[in-house]
């Protein structure tokens, strides 16, 4: 399992995400799925960095693994419980004036994901788990 | 990230390269409240050479389409690569937005 631990500062945004993109091509992911990666990837550690941790610098452990035909990323932190299900859904059908940006974030690492899950890590923290399904491997030959 | 501004008819034409995110986006705010400031309300995104953005970007054009609008202007968008529509269609922006297909439309659009 390829995995990086980085303060959580807005500074090692940009490369705990750079690092979830190469292992996730590394292990197989096409553009479409990086794409997803970097996207999902950057929302989850940003909100970390911003919402959880408010500028303090705990870490930010960046895990990617892949399973049969699924890429796994677990981001883990040491941050404020914090629940994704619990975050603002936006209205998507809202007129302008009234659309606001919170909980677009999460709504996009939901939208390409196939799945995202959050547990509380132990003694503090949380762990969120996004699940890719990529497309099967070619049989060995 | 980078940004130039060009005016263009009664468009002033915003052009972004590179990647809108968490570390570029406040630049980007910068640069549309300065145009807002400026009276410049007609503005146009030209997103060709914008190859990725995040949330951090959708923030940044909300404020600026709302500020824009209230303003009596509007902020249009040209040109959006593939994930970059994507991104926009998913956030439900393409709803509220002006998207163009290229530049030249959505000067256009704003009137000669």
């Amino acid at each position: 399992m390829a995995t990086l631990v980085r303060p959580g500062k807005i500074e090692h945004l940009m490369e705990l995400v750079a690092f979830a993109v190469e292992a996730a091509r590394a292990a197989g992911a096409g553009d479409d799925a990086a794409h997803a990666v970097r996207l999902a990837v950057e929302e989850v550690c940003l909100n970390v960095m911003t919402h959880g941790y408010r500028g303090a610098a705990g870490p930010v452990r960046v895990a990617v693994e892949r399973r049969a035909d699924v890429l796994e990323i677990r981001i883990g932190d040491e941050a404020p419980l914090f629940d994704p299900a619990h975050a603002p859904r936006p209205r998507l059908d809202a007129p302008l004036e009234e659309r606001q940006a919170g909980g677009l974030g999460w709504h996009l690492v939901r939208e390409v994901m196939d799945e995202v899950r959050h547990e509380p890590a132990h003694p503090v923290g949380n762990v969120v788990t996004l699940i890719k399904r990529l497309a099967r491997r070619p049989a060995a030959t | 990230m980078e940004t130039a501004v060009e005016a263009r008819g009664r468009a002033t034409v915003v052009r972004i390269t590179g990647s809108v995110d968490g570390t570029t986006a406040d630049q980007l705010t910068a640069v549309f409240t300065h145009e807002l400031a400026a009276g410049h309300t007609h503005l146009v995104a030209a997103l060709d050479g914008v190859d990725y953005t995040s949330s951090a970007g959708l923030r940044v054009l909300l404020g600026a389409v709302k500020e824009a609008r209230s303003a009596g202007g509007d902020v249009r968008l040209a040109a959006p690569r593939k994930d970059v529509l994507k991104v926009l269609e998913l956030a439900g922006f393409t709803g509220i937005l002006k998207v163009y297909g290229d530049l030249e439309s959505a000067v256009a659009g704003f009137g000669a």
